[in-house]
């Protein structure tokens, strides 16, 4: 699930600690396996059916009911969830999987390769109306189920109830990578079939640490710790999960005591990080996502490599970091975050050289007098206004001339998606930790527009080398491909590339300790641990 | 009287038609697509198409507005295309909290309207006076996300004298106190004026230098016979404040977190989900035209004049 969401709606979903403890007679040390966790959530998960759920409140709410065959662990490995154990076969045109015997779901109903095998082609089915089939496209007879012409998927079969075999139409190497997103959470089989469906996801039945118990909608969701959970059992007994839209509202709750974790951002954060009761309680997780302003590369300017890089050399990402994220980030060197393979530390990306970038700039016939001057799309938010008008200023200082254009979010998305927008801010959230994530749906050509290449990049060598980069199977090999990749795309500078933002938290007083992963929006709610 | 209200209610049905019809194409004509938006930020135009024909999105806007019609009149509000539940069973569920907090707001401006309105009125011209005016004007004039951030930060936040956020007003009302507050001196500094400025001119009226003539109480001259005849106006301002608040306040629904209609509206114009927004349309508009029928059969029960004006019109 990929998420490009502007800086205030990324920073949806947090997390927060409950200070109501339960007591435990007789326990003299100082935490507690127990008590309950406040949290909050930016918006209502309104849909917890993980094939409809693009939203970030809903992954964060789905992560905790539901599991997958396999997930990502708090420090970023691909481990088992529902799978024990797996294998890839044929060179990776198929996987074998072997499950984990004894699951329950929160229903009672004892997990097997049918559930998955039932999720899977749910998953698929065009009446399901998912959004994301794209992440079992590549599965043999997907198409076929998609477009009607089959009633299921040849691809996905149970040899056993214990096994599931998922054959693909060509080598597809960060395959199990998508497996461990949300929409590939695994249901009870037949439970969300038909008429039932709108009730099955009233109060949800899955196999994840936490069950629903409570829920009101627009104000909380209550998820207790399933006694029966197969893995690490949650350390809270409950989560309460308010939904708290108005972020000075959420600071006013947690300066209460009513929530144990806030999410901060640029305007509070230096208000809490100067306050020596919040020392050591402050976490800067690096996110996972990339910044940036897409230019519509067919649209003049933007047609013009030179305006592009021009432009990439005429902000000081640095000072700016400085200046507004306080130094929680890293200036952008192409659109892969470090740590996620592609990342290469032999690409310097583009540096501040104002001298260099006016002279291009007046190749390609642009000066004092006739200034370069466009229109920057934006979402009409405060968190996108304090980054738009830096850039505005910044740029005018070199003659370039930027008239912001902020709309609301709908209204924005269509007019980047139909290609309206000259230029564009946005964010890109990685749904999971592989370069092909930060690299295909952003610039290959089939994926132009709603597909994720807003900039509508084109360069038939990157296609066909994304293409083959897919098939191989050794990681260091394929990360070698994308670290190419890369440094071609800067070149012809698609994106005025930003920076790696960090996601900061502030833990209350209650919590005893939390680890926060840079995948947070799927974290499983397994590490928060609360004091006595 | 009964021809009356009949003829009343015949005549709203072209206006609740008419709004529809507004709702349906302005919906149509602003930016942003519902199942791109329900799609996220990667999916192909195929994925987006086969999620649009699934809506009925592809059909004709002239069939699809008919479909719309029949659906409404048999009652049918759709099911949202987000949550996928009933549209008609959110609301129910959502405008027990959103009637909870316009009686409350509703009690808070009445009392602070007459109250101040009446004390104005009474002392007028005089420093007293002038200081209650300044009060309205400034309560009319502070925008609701001001106060109320102001009132939550320091009768909340501050003084912990109320509850910080109406969360759990399922259990009790107590939450919903500090909100309907919010919304009712804004609402209330309004109605004082108008109290204010009907008395004033009642006061003026020969009837009443008759009645203080005749020697009665000044407390019965101004209940029994100023007030009452100041009252139309008065009842005008409070119909129209109730039905709005009854249509849900987003701003204050959202700083104090109460699971109202005015989010409820919100969400579903953000996230472009049309069935939920049609809904809340229809709903709306049925508020305000029976508030409005209610508002005037008031003024006939109150007004002899008026009562004698409809009657021997439904004659």
């Amino acid at each position: 699930m990929k998420r490009l969401l502007l800086s205030a709606v990324a920073v949806s979903l947090v997390l927060a600690v409950v200070g109501i403890l339960t007591s435990h007679p007789g326990d003299t040390s100082t935490s507690v396996t127990g008590g309950t966790f406040r949290a909050y959530l930016t918006s209502d998960p309104g849909n917890l059916d993980p094939a409809r759920g693009v939203d970030v409140n809903e992954s964060s709410v789905q992560a905790k009911i539901y599991s997958g065959l396999v997930r990502y662990d708090e420090n970023m490995k691909l481990v088992g969830d529902l799978a024990e154990s797996w294998e890839a076969q044929s060179d990776g045109l198929a996987f074998v999987f072997k499950l984990r015997p004894g699951v329950k779901f929160h229903n009672g109903q004892a997990f097997s390769s049918a559930d998955v095998v039932y999720s899977f082609e749910r998953l698929l089915d065009p009446t399901t109306k998912s959004p994301r089939t794209w992440v079992l496209e590549k599965v043999v007879g997907a198409k076929e189920r998609l477009q009607g012409l089959a009633s299921s998927v040849a691809g996905i079969s149970a040899p056993d109830p214990m096994t599931v075999k998922i054959t693909l139409t060509e080598p597809f190497a960060p395959f199990l990578s998508l497996l461990s997103m949300p929409s590939c959470y695994i249901l009870p089989f037949g439970s969300a079939s038909d008429i039932d469906a709108k009730r099955f996801f009233e109060k949800p039945a899955g196999t994840g640490p936490y069950q629903m118990v409570g829920r009101e909608r627009d104000s909380y969701v209550r998820l207790a710790a399933f006694p029966e959970y197969f893995g690490q059992k949650p350390q809270v007994g409950v989560l309460e999960l308010r939904i708290i839209p108005e972020s000075l509202k959420a600071e006013m709750e947690f300066e209460s005591g009513n929530l144990d974790l806030l999410q901060l951002h640029p305007s509070n954060y230096a208000r809490f990080a100067g306050r020596s009761e919040f020392d050591g309680r402050i976490h800067d997780v690096p996110a996972m996502s990339v910044f940036y302003v897409g230019f519509n590369n067919l649209k003049p300017p933007f047609d013009d490599v030179r305006v592009r890089r021009a432009l990439n050399m005429m902000i000081d990402r640095g000072a700016i970091i400085k200046a507004v994220l306080q130094g929680r980030g890293v200036p952008a060197r192409g659109s892969i975050p470090p740590g996620i393979s592609g990342w290469s530390e032999a690409l310097p990306g583009y540096t501040y050289d104002p001298k260099t970038a006016l002279a291009l700039l007046e190749e390609a016939g642009y000066t004092r007098k006739k200034p370069l001057t466009f229109d920057l799309f934006q979402k009409s938010s405060q968190a996108a206004f304090e980054i738009t008008r830096l850039l505005q200023g910044e740029l005018k200082k070199h003659g370039v001339v930027v008239n912001l254009r902020p709309m609301e979010w709908s209204a924005l998305k269509d007019a980047i998606d139909k290609g309206e927008a000259p230029s564009f801010y946005l964010s890109w959230f990685g749904d999971y930790p592989d370069g092909e994530n930060f690299l295909t749906p952003l610039f290959h050509s089939k994926n132009w527009g709603s597909g994720g290449n807003r900039a509508r990049y084109k360069n038939e060598n990157v296609d066909a080398m994304l293409t083959s980069a897919m098939r191989i199977q050794d990681p260091e090999k394929r990360a070698a491909a994308y670290a190419e990749i890369n440094r071609i795309i800067v070149d012809e500078a698609p994106w005025l590339y930003l920076w790696y933002a960090n996601e900061s938290y502030v833990l209350g007083p209650q919590v005893e300790k939390m680890t926060f992963s840079p995948l947070f929006s799927v974290d499983k709610g397994l590490t928060m641990k609360l004091c006595r | 009287m009964l021809e009356y209200t009949l003829r009343r209610l015949v005549g709203t049905i072209p206006v609740i038609l008419g709004i529809l019809l507004i709702a349906f194409v302005v919906l149509y004509l602003v930016p942003g697509d519902p199942a791109a938006t329900l799609a996220g930020p990667r999916a192909s135009p195929e994925d987006i198409a086969r999620i649009a024909r699934e809506m009925g999105l592809d059909r004709p806007l002239s069939e699809r507005f008919v479909t719309y019609l029949g659906r409404m009149v048999r009652g049918d509000l759709g099911t949202s295309v987000v949550t996928e539940r009933p549209v008609l069973t959110s609301i129910l569920e959502k405008f027990p909290y959103t009637l909870k907090l316009a009686v409350i707001a509703m009690v808070f401006s009445v009392l602070i309207g007459l109250a101040a309105g009446i004390f104005s009125a009474i002392h007028r011209g005089s420093l007293i006076d002038r200081a209650t005016t300044l009060c309205a004007v400034t309560g009319i004039s502070v925008p609701v996300f001001l106060s109320g951030l102001i009132l939550l930060y320091v009768l909340a936040g501050k003084l912990r004298w109320f509850p910080t956020s109406a969360f759990g007003a399922e259990q009790s009302l107590w939450p919903l106190v500090l909100p309907a507050f919010t919304l009712g001196i804004r609402s209330g500094a309004f109605l004082a004026r108008i109290v204010r400025s009907s008395l004033v001119e009642v006061l003026n009226q020969d009837y009443i230098r008759t009645a203080r003539a005749k020697g009665l109480s000044p407390s019965r001259i101004l209940l029994r016979h100023a007030l009452t005849n100041a009252l139309i106006p008065i009842i005008t301002v409070v119909a129209l404040d109730f039905s709005s608040f009854l249509n849900g306040s987003v701003i204050v629904e959202t700083i104090f977190e109460v699971p109202g209609l005015g989010r409820f509206a919100m969400d579903a114009i953000l996230k472009r989900d049309y069935p939920v927004i049609q809904g809340i349309v229809l709903f709306a508009a049925l508020i305000f035209v029976f508030v409005n029928l209610v508002i005037d059969l008031l003024y006939a029960w109150i007004n002899p004049k008026i009562r004698e004006e409809m009657m021997g019109g439904a004659a």
